[in-house]
């Protein structure tokens, strides 16, 4: 999602980053209004696109989408209604097509095909891309600590970093947590409280072991980064192991076998 | 289990999108009655079936597991009857393949490349908290929107109304269902590779309709061209291609890899037989269809795109009828809007 309060003209720009392939696509778009004889291809390639571009400039258009239909964080998805790759492909080989000479023809491709590699940008040199350890494509840590988490096949109620939020449960349902990734997309939602001390740089060890407890949170996972102002094992959390860049806690007074062992475990434990 | 999955996979992602395909593909020009056609149609009629089953399941307040039963036996009836009428019929003598040649070796390289990339590369990515936790949720307790996919609990947001009837999630735990695979394996893994082939395999098709008769050496240049671009186009986070390379199987990357260049294929085929062929308008609403499963946005990308389109088309060929057969595609989506409105209020 984008930021509210850009104009169209701006939002392009984020889009387009070099504009080189933007750059590309007008002069494709410049050059086939001119040279393509094909009325239909002309229409559905270079008339279509430039009314596109025409509507998401203007005004009362995006005025429309981004203010009354309160789409401004998404309105860059009309930019995806412009064939980019398409209209600069069919261009490269109308041009290519005038030539007559099969050595200029091959010349002029791989002219075109070097700017493409000095011009764009590659795509799986992108910060969002990770190599994958697992079938699962997500993090191995998650994997490992809600492996650890499952000690029986029931739920587990667990509070996550928010670097990690997203994971648990693409991972597996037996894992609950007080907050999900809500909280993040939409800046609330339930037990604002824990989530409030998890993302505190010094978290106070005392203050979120209580939340949890009365939450009955079984585990509490935390960034290794974060300070500590107190000590995990002094209120009931016991410490499990590293993962990666988190450690986990678990809870020492909560029952955590099949349920069927419940009755036994609440005798045993003195709970009414 | 393994070789059963393998075997689910081929039914649910190869048969039958192959078999529903030859209604569509049969119907269009026969020199574009070509296999990657048939599987791109196929696999949006098989869409547009599953979303529009789940919307009568949501509203009767059904389970998962009863929309997988109604889904799968309509779907592989339907494909077995009209895989008996393509061997029959002998259709699968006019079916085209790909012209093979130097270039085509290039864009089978460009498209194995995407797709190895695919199953190496994990995705950083927070709407799988959504995709992947929506089917996964579902999946496990067997029921639509009742337990909150973020958290486990009981569902008391009415934020996912938004997405409500985008079944793209669904859809994933379905295949599930049917696969025995974990949702995530099966969405970023086997889907991830299945889209790109078959956007590729649209990309080839648009190359078709571009490139004829002395300009057939020019097709698959095109095709691997167009996927040099896609995969040199991290320009920002939100390009198209950006979106079908990294988040391949969320609905917003399908609608950018088949939607939309599914409407630029029906667009030119429209205008090369001037609007003379209902087929090609059928499978606009077909595709209207698929696309809400895909995502909400395509209730006013999609139809702006294909009216526009339309009316271009139009005007090129000077046939004004071309706009009025476009607009069932159009009430399609409106009567989705509309249910959008009640959904939402």
């Amino acid at each position: 999602m984008l930021e509210s309060g850009l104009n169209p003209l701006e939002i392009i720009k984020l889009y387009s980053g070099n504009t080189t392939f933007m750059l590309m696509f007008a002069l494709s778009l410049v050059y086939l209004w001119v040279f393509e004889k094909d009325k239909v291809k002309k229409a559905v390639l270079v008339i279509l696109s430039v009314t596109m571009l025409v509507l998401f400039v203007f005004p009362l258009f995006s005025h429309f989408f981004m203010d009354k239909m309160d789409e401004a964080g998404t309105y860059y998805r009309f930019l995806w209604l412009l064939p980019t790759s398409i209209v600069s492909g069919y261009t490269v080989f109308h041009i290519i097509d005038r030539f007559k000479n099969r050595f200029v023809k091959t010349g002029a491709f791989a002219v075109v095909v070097i700017c493409i590699l000095i011009g764009g940008v590659f795509m799986y040199e992108a910060p969002v891309f990770y190599d994958a350890t697992n079938a699962y494509q997500l993090p191995q840590c998650v994997v490992d600590m809600c492996d650890d988490m499952i000690v029986c096949e029931r739920e587990y109620e667990a509070v996550f970093p928010d670097e990690i939020l997203q994971y648990p449960r693409q991972y597996t349902t037996y894992i609950t947590m007080p907050y999900g990734f809500e909280m993040l997309q939409f800046g609330h939602g339930q037990n604002e409280d824990i989530h409030t001390e998890m993302v505190k740089d010094t978290l106070d060890v005392k203050t979120l072991t209580k939340l949890c407890e009365d939450r009955h949170i079984h585990y509490i996972v935390i960034n290794n980064n974060k300070n500590l102002n107190g000590n995990f094992a002094d209120y009931n959390y016991e410490f499990v192991g590293i993962y990666g860049d988190y450690s986990m806690y678990k809870s020492t007074t909560m029952f955590f076998d099949s349920w069927d062992k419940f009755e036994e475990w609440k005798a045993n434990n003195g709970k009414s | 289990m393994i070789f059963l999955s393998i075997l689910q996979c081929i039914l649910y992602l190869a048969f039958i999108p192959f078999c529903l395909g030859t209604v569509i593909s049969g119907q269009i020009d026969e020199k574009y009655n070509t296999v990657g056609n048939t599987l791109v149609f196929g696999f949006i009629s098989e869409l547009a079936v599953f979303q529009v089953l789940f919307l009568l399941f949501y509203k009767l307040d059904r389970t998962l597991t009863e929309l997988t039963w109604v889904s799968s036996i309509i779907l592989v009836l339907t494909s077995s009857v009209f895989f008996i009428l393509f061997i029959v019929r002998k259709d699968y003598k006019k079916i085209k393949l790909p012209q093979f040649d130097l270039g085509f070796g290039f864009f089978v390289l460009f498209t194995v490349y995407m797709i190895v990339m695919r199953n190496l590369q994990g995705v950083n990515d927070g709407d799988d908290a959504f995709v992947i936790g929506n089917a996964l949720t579902t999946y496990t307790n067997d029921v639509f929107y009742k337990v909150d996919y973020y958290t486990g609990f009981t569902i008391t947001s009415s934020s996912f109304k938004r997405h409500l009837l985008a079944s793209n999630p669904l859809f994933i735990a379905y295949l599930a269902k049917v696969t025995f695979i974990h949702p995530a394996i099966l969405a970023h893994r086997v889907l991830g590779s299945f889209y790109l082939l078959l956007h590729n395999a649209v990309i080839y098709n648009i190359s078709m309709l571009l490139f004829d008769k002395e300009k057939v050496k020019y097709r698959s240049l095109f095709a691997s061209f167009v996927s040099l671009v896609t995969i040199w186009d991290f320009h920002s986070y939100l390009t198209d291609s950006t979106f079908i390379l990294s988040r391949t199987w969320q609905g917003k990357s399908m609608f950018c890899s088949l939607g939309i260049p599914l409407a630029i294929l029906l667009l030119l085929m429209i205008g090369e037989c001037e609007g003379k062929k209902y087929s090609l308008f059928a499978a606009a609403v077909v595709l209207s269809v698929a696309c809400i499963a895909m995502t909400p946005a395509s209730i006013y990308l999609l139809t702006l795109f294909f009216m526009t389109g339309c009316i271009c088309v139009a005007v090129a060929v000077k046939k004004a009828v071309v706009v009025i057969k476009a607009l069932p595609m159009a009430l399609s989506m409106a009567a989705i809007a509309a249910l959008y409105m009640i959904y939402l209020n």
